[in-house]
């Protein structure tokens, strides 16, 4: 074992096994990267197309006001997903501060499917401000 | 505009490494060396500037890059003033590399250069496919990056607490390098944090790779690169956009530092200030930068007191706090007067925490977690397991010049790694849920500095071949 280790040529063929391993793990993340085609057009990516949805709201918002956020989650989507969709959307939205409930005088409305307002309204006592078309509404408190 | 906003930084971090260390004859790696640890100083620099104006000014209007212009000249007047270029040049004890074109080295050299291309091509498909980056990259960094850069003056609003889930309190060097570059160019694009990324995540192979390639030899410095390179969660989590990778960055120059410090043969500790800046921003990137530099702290008292004694020692911290404590000072006044509390401290109680601290079971957890982690580290090949047969067949050569700074940076990867630790055991969070969420994220900032040390320690290729024709030739030796 000691010989084989003070080997000179053991040694040489480790050094390089070691730069030729890391040299294929790298060929194989492009090789992975690239047969998984999964390289979409640029501006044609998961979180730039969810945020275009919320490119005509952003516009309407009024500035310094924290605004509730309302989501169609527990139906068609689990809690991690909804998360997702809520952070998602207060990065498009940034700088408007988005707050995860439904006890703002404005509430965001991110719906994965065609909103029914009076649903809407039995649920939560919402009315629809405006509807940006894409599951994205703008909702506000109706006064009891 | 992009090209002047990357100038100054990376300008304002040249001058200011070459005001510290002038070189009278510089080598090729000393050069690229310094031009790595200048991008993550420009960068790191130049976000503390745009940060005092955006808390004592205005986040709105373009003046900063007046400052940023009027900073730059400053520094250039220090460089062309400052006698520290006659007096003190950085003059370090670098051997004459052994068989540095040996056919070895002409190997490991076009390994490496491949290497280096198809992760520059790993890292494009990887931005191509993510463009925004990993969860972090967007819930986080670019997130706050758009708040301070949408937002105008509203930079209140970037720490409300209703943005809980976004950590506020994290450190903002990457959101505000992020944001500085949109206002140059006035408007937003996802191809300045992919570009930051990018920087940041090779040139941390330069650094690695460069400083290796200065104390050891040509062919160790490549070797080391090689096996960054080959880490794919390094390239992945670099296009991800996340901040641990210039986390890493700044541990691996700051410990970097301190080893050119003890080669060096003049009598200043310019390099030590350097070290200072850097783990300064370590703390600006990140959390754990804090107690990074707790651990720095700790081992330079230890170590340099029993070799050098109490006099050397508060020279090297004196130092070393003139590079910290600007940057330090900093992130006192983010973390009193505009951050909120940190989730992970603010939840502690006392007793709670005395309870998790007394639980074993908590213990075993996070042992089993690291070991898990620490062996899935490096490449599929190339891990840790690999890395212990390979020391056990090369063995260890340390140079006696580099014992000190060997020994500082291998204690303070493991305070840091003990210091994880008790994060876990002590979290208010579900440990099973942080271990798996964060762990071996922790672990890969270490990755490159725990490769700095690995090969600061094994024998180098050259030393091998050398040693290999001494026991051939004994005569002519």
């Amino acid at each position: 074992m000691r010989h084989f280790c003070n080997s000179t040529r053991i040694k040489s063929a480790l050094i390089l096994l070691t730069a030729l391993f890391s040299l294929i793990s790298v060929a194989s993340l492009v090789i992975k990267q690239l047969s998984g085609m999964n390289i979409e057009p640029l501006g044609k990516d998961t979180v730039t197309v969810y945020e275009k949805r919320f490119g005509a709201l952003r516009k309407e918002l009024p500035p310094h006001e924290v605004m509730g956020y309302i989501s169609d989650e527990g139906r068609s989507m689990s809690a991690e997903n909804a998360d997702e969709r809520y952070t998602l959307t207060q990065y498009a939205l940034s700088p408007f501060v988005i707050e995860y409930t439904t006890e703002r005088r404005l509430i965001i409305g991110n719906f994965s499917r065609g909103v029914t307002g009076d649903e809407l309204q039995k649920r939560h006592h919402l009315t629809i401000v405006n509807d940006f078309g894409d599951g994205v509404v703008l909702l506000k408190k109706r006064n009891e | 505009m992009l090209l002047l906003s990357l100038f100054i930084s990376l300008l304002t971090g040249f001058i200011a490494i070459h005001i510290l260390c002038p070189e009278r004859r510089p080598m090729k790696p000393l050069i690229i060396l310094k031009g790595c640890l200048a991008v993550g100083l420009g960068f790191g620099i130049s976000s503390c500037l745009f940060s005092l104006w955006l808390f004592f000014y205005s986040s709105s209007g373009k003046v900063f890059i007046l400052v940023d212009m009027i900073f730059l000249i400053g520094l250039t007047a220090i460089l062309f003033a400052s006698s520290s270029v006659r007096k003190y040049p950085m003059h370090s004890e670098f051997d004459p590399h052994i068989d540095a074109n040996s056919k070895m080295s002409r190997f490991l050299s076009m390994f490496f250069y491949s290497a280096f291309v198809l992760a520059v091509g790993a890292f494009i498909l990887l931005s191509l496919d993510r463009p925004h980056g990993g969860w972090d990259a967007w819930a986080i960094w670019n997130m706050r990056a758009r708040f301070i850069f949408r937002g105008g003056d509203r930079l209140d609003e970037v720490f409300s607490h209703f943005l809980a889930f976004s950590h506020p309190d994290y450190p903002l060097l990457l959101p505000l390098s992020v944001s500085r570059l949109w206002k140059y160019m006035s408007h937003e694009t996802v191809v300045m944090p992919v570009l930051l990324s990018m920087l940041f995540t090779f040139v941390t192979v330069g650094l690695l790779s460069c400083s290796l390639s200065l104390i050891r030899s040509k062919g160790q410095g490549l070797l080391a690169g090689l096996v960054l390179l080959g880490t794919s969660f390094f390239i992945k989590h670099g296009a991800a956009q996340y901040a641990d990778v210039p986390l890493g960055f700044f541990f691996l120059a700051t410990l970097v530092l301190f080893c050119l410090h003890e080669r060096s043969l003049s009598h200043n500790n310019n390099l030590v200030s350097l070290a200072g800046i850097t783990a300064g921003l370590s703390a600006w990137t990140k959390n754990e930068g804090i107690l990074f530099i707790v651990s720095i702290l700790a081992v330079r008292l230890i170590v340099i007191i029993s070799q050098k004694g109490w006099r050397a020692y508060l020279s090297e911290l004196r130092s070393f706090l003139i590079g910290l404590l600007p940057v330090v000072a900093i992130i006192i006044y983010f973390k009193i007067y505009i951050a909120p509390p940190n989730d992970l401290v603010s939840a502690q109680g006392l007793i709670v925490t005395s309870e998790k601290l007394l639980d074993l079971s908590r213990y075993k957890q996070v042992f089993a977690a690291y070991g898990k982690e620490a062996i899935r580290l490096g490449g599929r090949i190339v891990n840790v397991p690999f890395l212990i047969l390979y020391l056990f067949i090369l063995r260890v050569t340390i140079d006696s010049r580099d014992k000190i700074g060997i020994a500082n940076a291998f204690i303070v990867l493991c305070l840091m790694l003990l210091g994880y630790f008790f994060v876990y055991i002590t979290s208010p969070l579900d440990l099973n849920m942080h271990l798996s969420t964060s762990l071996n994220r922790l672990f890969l900032q270490l990755w490159p500095s725990l490769l700095f040390v690995y090969f600061m320690v094994v024998t180098s290729p050259e030393q091998m071949l050398s040693h290999n024709k001494e026991q051939e030739n004994p005569v002519s030796g």
